[in-house]
């Protein structure tokens, strides 16, 4: 697998970010028939419809592509595009119908995707295009061909559930000029049980520390109930450490989507308790936090 | 009409027992209204929307 990915042959620097896009798209196409786009390593054939855990195939879909100001205040208005499937399996996802399943929602249709992202640029509604899903890693062959459609100058944010793997990371150096970066969890045996994934903590720090020296970084946590100590005070503690000056956005809108019924503490939304307390923990961490 | 790549335009809230709003994939228009609800939430405010007014005559001129 390290061998595979030693071999790729990536264009270099020099070439523009569309053209760039271009020729990594064909590579990333290729290496579906041993997929290791994401750090499950699943070694799949996507190209013969063997499927790994994230069941998708070698064509995205997508279920959203609208203007949206929910983000954090510096990308926004941002015209976010959503890619459905996902490598994790978070039992409170807020898309969980979708990203959970990569057949959800329309076949990409780049050219009108990429039309209606420039026009929201140009005409002034959004300042800001956003890849995100599910999970827009594991779709990178359609996700580069999409950037080789955008505006060169355009400002692109890539939302990821930090989960990627080297030879991803690679696809993607120099193409997106913000990795908008999910840290959920702060230790590895809440990662496994609500979101199915072994290794997650070693594997997102990896990816962070990646994302910081090779572009603009935001960390987001989303605040669970009842994982304060357990999650936020060691992701707190592992940003104040390694990332200080990287901007944090904590996120305490939880609520109880999917299959959180699941899990008896995620039956609730976070506390206002919770939610002062993990501010209090921000501060004396001395994180850079931004809304 | 509705094409292969158009999509409705979707935004999701949860209102709580005690009244508050949470809202997930907020659009410029939803953001409108959920600061018309709370005109002192500065958080919303800040997300530089037009006023509900503008989108309802917006929306009107554009019937």
């Amino acid at each position: 697998m390290i061998a595979a990915e030693a071999e790729i042959k990536l264009p270099n620097q020099a070439f523009s970010r569309r053209s760039l896009a271009r020729q990594r798209a064909a590579l990333a196409h290729a290496t579906l028939s041993d997929c290791h786009l994401c750090e499950r390593h699943c070694g799949v054939n996507r190209l013969t419809g063997e499927r790994g855990v994230c069941q998708a195939r070698d064509t995205a879909q997508i279920f959203s592509a609208q203007i949206e100001v929910s983000d954090e205040l510096e990308l926004i208005p941002t015209f976010a595009i959503a890619f459905s499937g996902c490598d994790l399996r978070c039992a409170f996802c807020i898309t969980g119908r979708e990203s959970w399943n990569p057949l959800a929602g329309k076949p990409l249709d780049k050219i009108a995707i990429a039309g209606r992202a420039m026009a929201a640029v140009n005409e002034g509604h959004a300042r800001t295009i956003m890849i995100l899903g599910g999970e827009p890693t594991i779709h990178l062959p359609d996700v580069l061909q999409l950037v080789s459609m955008l505006p060169e100058d355009a400002k692109l944010i890539w939302k990821t559930n930090a989960h990627a793997s080297a030879q991803a990371r690679e696809f993607i150096d120099g193409i997106f000029d913000v990795w908008l970066a999910d840290y959920k969890f702060g230790n590895d045996t809440c990662a496994q049980r609500l979101a199915l994934v072994p290794n997650y903590n070693e594997i997102v720090r990896k990816n962070l520390l990646w994302a910081n020296e090779h572009s603009e970084l935001i960390v987001r946590h989303l605040v669970m109930p009842g994982h304060v100590e357990c999650c936020w005070k060691p992701v707190a503690q592992w940003l104040a450490g390694n990332l200080p000056e990287v901007k944090v956005n904590l996120r305490t809108g939880f609520w109880p989507a999917w299959k959180a019924h699941k899990h008896s503490e995620l039956c609730a939304t976070t506390s206002r308790s919770e939610s002062q307390i993990a501010r209090v923990i921000a501060r004396e961490h001395r994180l850079n936090l931004i809304e | 009409m509705k094409t292969k790549s158009t999509f409705y335009e979707e935004a999701e809230l949860l209102v709580l027992p005690d009244g508050k709003i949470l809202a997930h994939n907020i659009t410029p228009k939803m953001a409108a209204l959920l600061s018309s609800l709370d005109p002192k939430n500065e958080l919303m405010k800040q997300r530089g929307v037009p006023t509900l007014q503008n989108q309802i005559h917006e929306t009107a001129k554009g019937n």
